[in-house]
């Protein structure tokens, strides 16, 4: 089967329109198109791959039902992205966030600090593993906040959980992902 | 720009580009799944807007409306309405009826008197007694006894007859009238109403563009059941000030359609407001029907909310404002909104009046705390319907 391929801006307008019509070949288009970027952001949310297809399932579908819905204001890869991550976070137990907050609400973060040179020769399906090892609240928060751009404030809107959970969330995020790569450091050596 | 860590730097840097191929079978579960389409249900505000549609009609057709050939004939039967003493002689006699105070002199030598006071009330006074006029006792009893009597012209009498207000058609007799001060009336209503809520949420950021979108499409039109109490004093020509209480039980269903289309969640929610009325009104009257004109300012006191939406992502986020911890969404207090109706009533008995009164409300700051990130601004269509009751037969302020 041949698919429409796209690589230029003009090419994504002519996607848009045609999605717009609810055009199944350009639906399709899209989602060969897009499906393996979207797939990290969902595998990065997703504790396993099983899970993280069934995000990225749900989210096309909310993508190709709301197409409407894209007002061309930004790119159609950024609004599609946002639609997984939103569609990732649905299902999310807010209990994930509570009982995490006690002692952490000061933790200093250390943004400041240079990395072990093991960091950067980290491929990224060991980074992938690593953020799906964090617990719920930590990984989503992370990802939200460290690969998204979220604002504390922005994710406490979104999730609905106090700032400072947020903040908690993400100290003991990076500090449960430092201590990681130092263990696989260790054994590498 | 959040500040980064190197290891969120990390991340992104390795992370952003890099592709995962799906499972080659997720297309086609896809298509399956988009196959599946929900049913279409009714609107469900639309019963109450059936509802609000009967009444308004009903109230419509209760009225004795006259057609404009009865409405011409009426006028011409009725045609004084001059509110002073109009002489038909030579006499330059012409003195408003307000001014008339005792001790007032007219010329003896005018043989008729056509004095406009209020319709319903023809007086006649024959020009004999010109002098008693001149005291304004004496002419509120010839009022009252000569109630009855429609003569206009007859030589050597004196006549009275203009507008009788709505309120004084209420008695068998009429109040006394000094003229020089101002009659006040008091009033109170009961009123319930169904209203219609319509809600706006805007995005403060680009970023929740599609979240605003979202929540616009997924969130019913909200109803509201309200119960006032308002106080109001009113003058003869109509103008009035009321002021009470007001109650309102917004009740809000949220339908999220799971993106499967599998099946639909609804979280019905309730938002309650305690409100001060503070209205204008201007009314006139037109045969039994009484209609006018109502405008002023709502203070809120309380804004309580109980409930939950859903996040961008579909995580249900409980906003009730009484239980701690939970997502403060809303303000607790509103300001101010604007209102605006219009009354109809018509008198069902001693000094009772059934009245309908249609309006509009527009809360002017949103109810959407300020930190959150999107805007919601409401405004409220609705029915007012209930009771007036007047209390007493007027009186004057000192």
């Amino acid at each position: 089967m041949r698919y429409l391929n796209i690589a230029s801006p003009v090419e994504d307008n002519e996607l848009i329109q045609g999605c717009l019509r609810q055009d199944r070949k350009y639906q399709e288009a899209v989602f060969r198109h897009y499906a393996g970027k979207l797939m990290v952001v969902s595998l990065r949310y997703a504790r396993h791959r099983m899970e993280a297809e069934d995000i990225l399932q749900d989210a096309f579908i909310r993508i190709f039902d709301h197409f409407d819905q894209f007002q061309g204001k930004g790119s159609l890869e950024g609004w599609m992205r946002r639609i997984v991550v939103n569609t990732a976070l649905k299902n999310i137990d807010k209990k994930s966030f509570s009982n995490e907050i006690i002692g952490l609400e000061t933790a200093a973060e250390d943004t400041s600090g240079a990395l072990p040179s093991v960091f950067s020769q980290l491929h990224e399906e060991e980074l992938l593993q690593l953020i799906q090892q964090l617990p719920d609240g930590y990984r989503i928060v992370f990802n939200m906040y460290a690969i998204e751009g979220y604002s504390h404030a922005e994710i406490s809107a979104l999730l609905g959980v106090q700032e400072s959970t947020s903040r908690s969330q993400l100290v003991k995020a990076r500090k449960m992902l430092q201590s990681q790569i130092l263990e696989i450091q260790k054994v590498a050596v | 720009m959040n500040p980064k860590s190197p290891l969120d730097e990390l991340f992104r840097r390795k992370l952003s580009h890099y592709e995962v191929p799906p499972s080659d079978d997720l297309w086609g579960n896809i298509q399956l799944a988009r196959a599946k389409k929900p049913t279409p249900r009714l609107p469900l505000w639309a019963p109450w807007l059936l509802t609000s549609v009967c009444l308004a009609t009903l109230v419509y057709f209760s009225q004795d409306f006259l057609t404009p050939e009865q409405a011409e004939s009426t006028a011409n039967q009725e045609k004084p309405q001059q509110a002073y003493f109009t002489p038909i002689s030579d006499s330059e006699v012409n003195i408003p009826i307000s001014y008339v105070t005792p001790g007032t002199k007219f010329k003896k030598e005018a043989p008729i008197l056509n004095v406009s006071l209020p319709l319903q009330s023809v007086a006649i006074i024959p020009a004999n007694d010109l002098e008693q006029v001149t005291n304004t006792t004496n002419l509120t009893e010839q009022t009252v006894q000569a109630s009855e009597f429609t003569f206009t012209s007859f030589p050597n009498i004196a006549t009275l007859d203009a507008t009788l207000p709505h309120e004084l058609s209420m008695y068998s007799e009429l109040l006394p009238v000094p003229f020089k001060k101002k009659l006040w009336f008091a009033k109170i209503d009961f009123l319930l109403s169904q209203d219609f809520v319509h809600s706006s949420l805007s995005s403060k950021t680009p970023l929740f563009d599609a979240y605003s979108t979202l929540r616009n499409n997924q969130e019913d039109l909200k109803v509201s059941n309200s119960f006032a109490i308002r106080m109001g004093i009113s003058t003869l020509k109509g103008w009035g000030l009321r002021s009470g209480i007001q109650y309102s039980r917004m009740s809000q269903n949220l339908t999220l359609i799971i993106p499967d289309a599998s099946h639909r969640t609804t979280s019905k929610n309730t938002f309650e407001t305690i409100d001060i009325p503070l209205i204008l009104t201007k009314e006139q009257s037109f045969g039994k029907l009484r209609a006018g004109l109502s405008l002023g300012t709502y203070l809120n006191m309380a804004f309580n909310q109980k409930g939950s939406f859903y996040s961008p992502s579909g995580t249900l986020i409980e906003f009730t404002s009484s239980k701690p911890g939970a997502y403060p969404a809303f303000k607790n207090r509103l300001g101010a909104s604007l209102y605006s109706g219009i009354s109809l009533s018509i008198p069902i008995g001693n000094s009772l009046e059934f009245i309908a009164e249609p309006y509009v409300r527009y809360r002017i700051p949103a109810i959407s705390a300020e930190d959150y990130v999107l805007e919601q601004k409401i405004w409220y269509g609705g029915l007012f319907i209930g009771f007036r009751k007047q209390i007493g037969k007027g009186f004057y302020l000192p």
